[in-house]
């Protein structure tokens, strides 16, 4: 089920009324777990399974660690965090490992077979396993007692709106807020129904139209110059930012309806001052995971300059395997990493050189340029996170090279460039005048209103209306 | 007096309020868009309007682009003495042909001859965005409620469908622009035949390729046969053409289609 889709409204809106009107909250719960179990059940059923595996897993781990000593609370975590990674190795890294394995015997002229299975990957299976070893390591790092409560538990990984693609819930934050029971709110109601709107619009009048057109190109590369490629290289980046914010937006939204916060998961990205930034401001449910969870336990920033760049590139490796199991998604967080070293390493040069240059670092000419330059940084590697190989990422930048006038279909950029638009105002308002309230977040009720109808039938008009998939639903 | 949305009657009126503006701009910046698209006077929807609603040539030719852009009406009237209007459309297979047909007849006219330029795309299944049922939706959306045969077709898609073609605007969802286009920018024409210009590469030979067996779409073979049965029954000629190529094209789907219409 599809968060565009009729269907996932007509769902949505049945869970919400029957939700509000079952008065004993452990009923509510109970409810909201099998709607939760029903909504992942319509992609499969058998994976179903899986899911509950890990949180069982999950849960008993933490049980069991209770008030135990360190040493036993250290094996229960890690046999836990292993059984738990076990089904995302199996369906999602098992193929990549033996061919991997496969490619490391050729180079060294061993001979060898490995098997190939056909696998499905289970929908969430990398977000959910994320929230279980999260649970389980803030247990035993004591940021949490074990949860008692199965059913808050059972809900807590099985979240419906999170479910499939994010945001990465914490335990700490999340598991409080079913223990008490969510009364009808206007302003949940309110706040999450124009979040879900303007997560709509991102999705199918800005994302999915720029996928048109970065499908297109991409997919016959050899046959468009520089011009069109740079172009679409610019619109897969708007693409994949309004596909995964918009969906992320739907699924806060969603909970906010409910009266459940879900944690922020975008913040105007291509704003960031610098790949560093970057990272603070997207996929914040994953970026802050990878922090407390790989980073931080290797040693954060609180060691050696070598340390720290080793650090960064395990974290970012490790980021780059999470999202594809492919040689690209490598070295893709490979690059992200690289990135943020060198930022870090030329760090002193660049307040020198502003120095020199009379340019204050603060300033807005200096922002300006570090937020065009991170974005070309950002965007390029965006690119390579698209295609398939390394030879395919290698002809599209050689391609850069020959300009030309980009492929022009006229339905496309110009519906594009209406979304673009309204996404750039409301992006740039929110970084740099937040405390300005216009349209959808007026202090007019009328103009709210109208503002969300208005908002309603352009996406109607204009959006990409088709069931399209997510991109993230690959992870 | 303040309402206090927080109490189920506040909010209740609130969504009530929202609903309201909601259906009213959709009837609003509907109207506005039908009226544009059928004030169309060139391309692609002037074609469709034109087949569907004027149409009392002899000669209909269906098919996809390679139907538009091959196939001269002028020349079927020079040599046939028979009035002929080229109704391909790019990216279009048996479902929006079989519709277009269907409506012509409902409306009262039955022409003498139909040639339906065939691809292995009208009975394959094709994962893309073109040569599919939501294709052919998408381009009749604004005669839902015109024509019973076309509504037929929306009809495969089920309820959900219908849910959404109860907004005036989804029915003109992504289509402002191409009626901008149909209204102000001539396009040059013959009888729905659209010229292209260019040459062929001089590299260009012929090409044997392999036989294809690909995937069949059961339910595109069940409208060719509909397409078949629906001129019999009207006793309009039908010709299934294979338009020559610069490349073999033998395939299961070809052959799928000829085992139906011999």
């Amino acid at each position: 089920m599809l968060f565009n889709t009729i269907h996932f409204v007509i769902f949505l809106i049945a869970v919400v009324i029957v939700y509000y009107t079952i008065p004993v909250n452990k009923y509510r719960k109970l409810y909201l777990l099998a709607a939760s179990y029903y909504f992942y059940a319509c992609w499969n059923v058998a994976f179903l399974g899986l899911l509950l595996f890990d949180t069982i897993v999950a849960y008993m781990a933490g049980r069991f660690m209770g008030d135990k000593e360190k040493v036993f609370q250290k094996r229960v975590l890690w046999i836990s965090v292993v059984l738990i990674l076990l089904p995302l190795f199996s369906f999602k890294y098992l193929n990549f490992f033996l061919a991997a394995v496969h490619d490391g015997m050729t180079a060294l002229e061993i001979a060898m077979q490995v098997p190939e299975f056909e696998m499905l990957l289970p929908i969430g299976i990398s977000f959910y396993t994320f929230m279980s070893i999260g649970y389980v390591a803030d247990v035993y790092f004591k940021k949490i007692r074990a949860e008692v409560d199965i059913l808050d538990f059972f809900l807590f990984i099985g979240f419906f709106p999170q479910i499939a693609s994010g945001p990465i819930g914490r335990a700490p934050s999340m598991l409080p807020q079913f223990k008490e029971k969510h009364p009808f709110l206007w302003d949940n109601l309110a706040i999450g129904a124009r979040m879900m709107l303007w997560g709509f619009f991102m999705k199918l009048v800005v994302g999915d139209r720029a996928g048109i057109y970065v499908d297109t190109v991409f997919g016959n590369f050899a046959n468009h110059n520089g011009g069109s490629l740079i172009l679409a290289t610019f619109m897969y980046t708007i693409q994949i930012y309004c596909d995964f914010a918009g969906y992320s937006l739907i699924a806060i939204g969603s909970a906010r309806i409910m009266g459940y916060e879900l944690m922020a998961n975008f913040r105007r990205p291509y704003f960031a001052t610098s790949v560093t930034d970057f990272w603070r401001r997207w996929h914040i449910s994953l970026s802050t995971w990878f922090r407390d969870y790989v980073y931080i336990p290797c040693g954060g920033s609180r060691v050696g300059e070598k340390k720290l760049y080793r650090n960064i590139m395990i974290t970012f490796l490790t980021s780059g395997l999470w999202h594809g199991a492919a040689y690209n998604f490598i070295v893709w967080g490979a690059y992200h990493g690289i990135a943020q070293v060198i930022g870090k390493m030329t760090l002193a040069k660049k307040l020198a050189t502003c120095k020199a240059l009379k340019i204050n670092p603060e300033g807005g000419f200096k922002r300006f340029f570090d937020i065009i330059l991170t974005f070309v940084i950002v965007s390029y590697g965006w690119m390579i996170f698209y295609v398939s190989d390394f030879r395919t990422a290698i002809e599209i930048t050689k391609g850069y090279f020959h300009l030309g006038i980009p492929y022009v279909h006229q339905t496309t950029l110009f519906f594009f460039s209406i979304g673009f638009l309204i996404l750039f105002i409301k992006d740039f308002k929110d970084e740099f005048m937040p405390e300005k309230h216009y349209l959808l977040a007026s202090r007019c009720v009328p103009v709210r209103y109208v503002s969300f109808a208005f908002l309603s039938v352009l996406i109607v008009l204009i959006g990409v209306l088709g069931g399209g998939q997510f991109i993230y639903f690959k992870f | 007096m303040k309402l206090n949305n927080n109490k189920l009657g506040g909010a209740l009126l609130s969504i009530l309020a929202v609903l309201l503006l909601l259906v009213l701009m959709d009837l609003c910046v509907g109207s506005v868009s039908s009226w544009l698209y059928h004030r169309s006077k060139y391309g692609i929807f002037h074609r469709q309007l034109y087949v569907l609603n004027e149409s009392n040539d002899d000669i209909i030719i269906l098919g996809s682009s390679r139907a538009s852009h091959h196939y001269v009406p002028s020349i079927f009237t020079d040599s046939l003495g028979m009035s002929c209007y080229n109704a391909g459309s790019e990216g279009m297979c048996i479902y929006y042909h079989y519709a277009m047909l269907a409506a012509m007849i409902e409306r009262g006219h039955c022409p003498k001859v139909v040639i339906y330029d065939v691809m292995n795309l009208d009975a394959f299944e094709t994962p893309g965005p073109t040569f599919t049922l939501d294709a052919a939706l998408d381009r009749l959306s604004p005669h839902y409620g015109e024509y019973k045969s076309v509504d037929s077709l929306f009809a495969l898609k089920g309820w959900k469908e219908k849910l959404k073609l109860m907004s005036v605007t989804y029915r003109y969802n992504s289509k402002l622009v191409q009626s901008i286009k149909c209204n102000f920018i001539p396009q040059q024409e013959d009888h729905g035949y659209e010229k292209l210009s260019g040459k062929l590469a001089d590299t260009t030979a012929f090409e044997e390729r392999d036989y294809y067996m690909g995937a069949l779409d059961q339910e595109k073979l069940r409208y060719v046969q509909k397409m078949i049965d629906l001129t019999k029954r009207n006793q309009i000629g039908l010709l299934f053409v294979l338009s020559p190529n610069y490349y073999s094209n033998p395939s299961n789907g070809y052959d799928a289609i000829k085992e139906k219409a011999v």
